[in-house]
């Protein structure tokens, strides 16, 4: 029932390397945005739990 | 503007009732099927109640009754206050609710009935699996709808990884439950062999990572530093957490299928990300452990404290363990024995059952309030659960480690040493009955903390509708400060954010799953591999009913000590017709990929009638039923009609010969049982599970 158009895999590697690079630039992205962040940004967040009552 | 408003404890509440019974429940089934494990006539002589039907019911009330239940309280419970809102809809809580309850009651009647789909963790048949759908939307509207109409404009990470939970899971369930029903409660899983194995493994594994792992996250940064009083030790790592650890987890599925016949360059990649989410993993335990810093006194008299580090720790063993046992080495040991059982349990009762717990006794004196009944008690529930787990999980690596290497064992002449399976069960039995002694202290556990929590109930009075108030928020975004557009654009849109945390989890699944699907030379056809003959898939139906993959695998792995015991070793293109397959992921008995044409059909017979005569000392249960009951023929035609539109090449118009094919084949089977002094009538289901068990792995067996 799935179409099978293609006929075989150029070694497995390519597969791999690729995935691994996918997540390579992700994981750079995320860690750049993350040290972009500005201090009490962070704070604010951190302390929403215990913040419930501020207005 | 100030607004008023009241948050919903009465929704909390009963999730945290439903958590509670139905962990009861399911730990009750679960030291049921432990003790069935070293006595087969704790089954009570019911097919109802024996272990193949069971074990499933056991595993679907923890998970899906238990934890299921456990994160709706947490969520309903935080939600609300991280996000200074009532629940969007209360109608929406109670469909979510009693829609849960209702499919966790109709697992309860299906599952002993042997109405299973037999993909693990997925058992539910076709009907139950749309109900699931409709109400985790439910829970999906009421989720968002929340989520709109905040006053707190920041998402807290908490919140992040409740919206992973719902968006993977809603994936992984509708990926996982294309089927093709057959009659009410029957249906074929459209994928079939690798392909099915692929699905069920990526599902299975996710299931653990969405279900078990993020939801519960997400409640340890909102509960952990409200315990503590204190903010979580570092936010930046929680971003970095939930990031990496949503994308890293979806692709570490084909862990589960090491050396079987996956191709191997997906083996390889479901190794090289298991390694990988160990870091993850761990930055989260870390943070967890570390928002203690200064607060260990308190942990020494805060019970819910030391519920939630032993759970933490829990959770940092058993994310070591993951990628240790995803090594293929030591997957070839452990793959297949109670090692992998004390894994899954570490991380079960400990992390999902003592946060579950730790919850509990922070909370419901909160909403009812008034003070913990005692503080003594929950004291002696956190030892006797630590001891129960300790008395669980270090049997379980004794006797799986144990059967692991008594499997590869040879002797000096080349010869296995084991060479009689029974041999390398009877030698764990022992454990087995350890195991159980654990199982009854961590039960022992939660039956002392119901009656501390029923004692607190009945002190205090529920505070259903809690007064709260916050400030109207603002239409529109104001920068404000130091603040930043791009930077927290997400956090204050839930649905880019619930878009991109699906487009992190889409990457892998895609990756893995696409070449497998779509490229022919991942899965060699066999021209010998032929459909089953219509007895033979009945049959096999009736090996799905009764549970048999939940102890039987049928996947002969490429190693000498398999092959000398089973026989040649399993080939992808020998699963192409099995509509889903049934490679199983446990040998609490050996391997049956090889079974066909090794004993006769009187050995099966009696066998299936009583293991221990055949077999001394086996533990397997008698199926004395399959003897008396009659195989329903009527659902042959549509059978074979619904595996034909699914690919299988029977030819056209089998289905108006099938059932008179079936009896023929039934017939001889009766006929050389008879010759064989065992009078049985050939319509009985008994000839249809020996037809099975006769065919299976015949097709490429060397003669």
């Amino acid at each position: 029932m799935f179409k099978q158009f293609l006929n075989e895999v150029n070694g497995s590697q390519v597969y791999l390397i690729t995935s691994l690079a996918i997540f390579m630039i992700f994981f750079v992205i995320v860690t750049v945005l993350l040290f972009m962040m500005k201090t009490d940004q962070i704070k604010y967040m951190s302390e929403l739990p215990l913040t419930e009552d501020r207005l | 503007m100030i607004e008023k408003f009241y948050y919903d404890n009465k929704i909390v509440r009963n999730f945290a009732i439903a958590t509670i019974v139905w962990g009861i429940i399911g730990m009750t089934v679960g030291l049921l099927v432990a003790l069935q494990l070293f006595k087969p006539a704790m089954n009570m002589g019911s097919q109802y109640t024996t272990f193949g039907r069971i074990r499933p019911l056991h595993t679907n009330a923890v998970i899906f009754a238990f934890v299921g239940n456990a994160i709706f309280m947490g969520v309903y419970y935080s939600l609300q206050r991280l996000l200074k809102a009532r629940m969007y809809s209360d109608i929406l809580s109670k469909i979510h609710f009693w829609g849960w309850q209702t499919i966790i009651v109709s697992a309860v009647i299906t599952l002993p009935l042997g109405l299973t789909t037999s993909h693990e963790y997925a058992e539910l048949e076709w009907p139950i699996d749309i109900a699931i759908t409709l109400i985790w939307v439910v829970f999906g509207v009421n989720m968002f709808g929340t989520i709109i109409k905040r006053r707190e404009q920041h998402m807290y990470v908490a919140i992040w990884f409740y919206i992973a939970t719902f968006v993977t899971v809603a994936v992984l369930h509708i990926v996982n439950s294309f089927e093709l029903p057959v009659s009410a409660f029957k249906s074929y899983y459209l994928y079939a062999g690798v392909q099915d194995a692929l699905v069920q493994w990526w599902y299975g594994h996710n299931a653990v990572a969405f279900f078990l792992t993020t939801p519960y996250l997400g409640m340890m940064y909102y509960f952990l530093p409200k315990m503590a009083n204190r903010p979580v030790y570092s936010y930046k790592l929680s971003i970095l957490h939930f990031w990496s650890l949503i994308f890293i987890y979806i692709w570490a599925g084909p862990h589960h299928l090491l050396y079987t016949s996956l191709p191997s360059w997906a083996q390889s990649l479901g190794v090289a990300f298991s390694v990988m989410l160990i870091a993850p993993s761990w930055g989260g335990m870390i943070n967890g452990l570390l928002t203690l810093r200064g607060a260990w006194d308190k942990v020494r008299e805060d019970p819910t404290l030391k519920f939630m580090v032993v759970g933490l720790t829990a959770y940092g063993m058993a994310t070591f363990e993951g990628p240790m046992l995803a090594l293929k080495q030591i997957n070839a040991i452990a793959h297949y024995t109670d090692w992998i059982v004390a894994h899954v349990h570490v991380g079960a009762l400990g992390w999902n059952g003592f946060l579950t717990f730790a919850i509990l006794y922070w909370l419901i004196p909160r909403i009812y309030r008034t003070e913990l009944y005692s503080k003594k008690l929950a004291g002696f529930h956190f030892w006797i659960g630590t001891l129960g787990i300790i008395f669980y999980a270090v049997p379980m690596y004794f006797a799986g480690f144990t059967q692991g290497m008594m499997w590869k064992d040879f002797t000096e002449e080349g010869m296995l040493r084991y060479p009689n399976f029974l041999e390398t069960v009877i030698q764990i039995i022992p454990m087995y009955m350890l195991r159980s002694a654990g199982g009854v202290l961590y039960l022992a556990g939660v039956l002392v903390m119901t009656y501390n929590l029923i004692k607190t109930v009945n002190r205090g009075k529920l505070l259903a509708n809690e007064p709260a108030e916050a400030l109207a928020l603002e239409p529109g975004y104001q920068p404000v400060g130091s603040d930043k557009k791009v930077h927290r654009m997400l956090e204050r849109k839930p649905f880019i954010f619930m878009v991109l945390s699906l487009v992190v989890i889409l990457i892998g699944g895609m990756v893995e799953m696409m070449p497998t699907f779509t490229i022919k030379s991942n899965i060699p056809t066999i021209s010998s591999v032929k459909p089953y003959s219509a007895l033979e898939l009945q049959g096999r139906d009736l090996y799905i009913r009764e549970g048999c993959v939940n102890c039987h695998s049928q996947m002969v792995r490429p190693f000498l000590s398999e092959t000398e015991r089973y026989g040649e070793y399993s080939k992808a293109g020998e699963f192409v017709y099995d509509h889903p397959h049934l490679w199983g992921s446990k040998r609490t008995g050996p391997d049956l990929a090889r079974e066909g044409a090794k004993y006769s059909n009187a050995w099966h017979f009696n066998h299936l009638l009583d293991p221990q005569t055949m077999s001394p000392g086996s533990i397997m249960p008698p199926y004395e039923w399959l003897i008396s009951q009659k195989l329903d023929t009527t659902t042959t035609a549509s059978k074979i009609n619904a595996m034909r539109s699914l690919g299988v090449p029977y030819e056209a118009g089998y289905e108006k010969q099938a059932n008179a094919d079936l009896q023929k084949q039934a017939r001889t089977i009766a006929a050389d049982l008879e010759a064989n002094r065992v009078k049985v009538k050939s319509d009985k289901e008994i000839i249809a599970i020996i037809a099975y068990l006769q065919r299976l792995g015949t097709d490429i067996k060397a003669k």
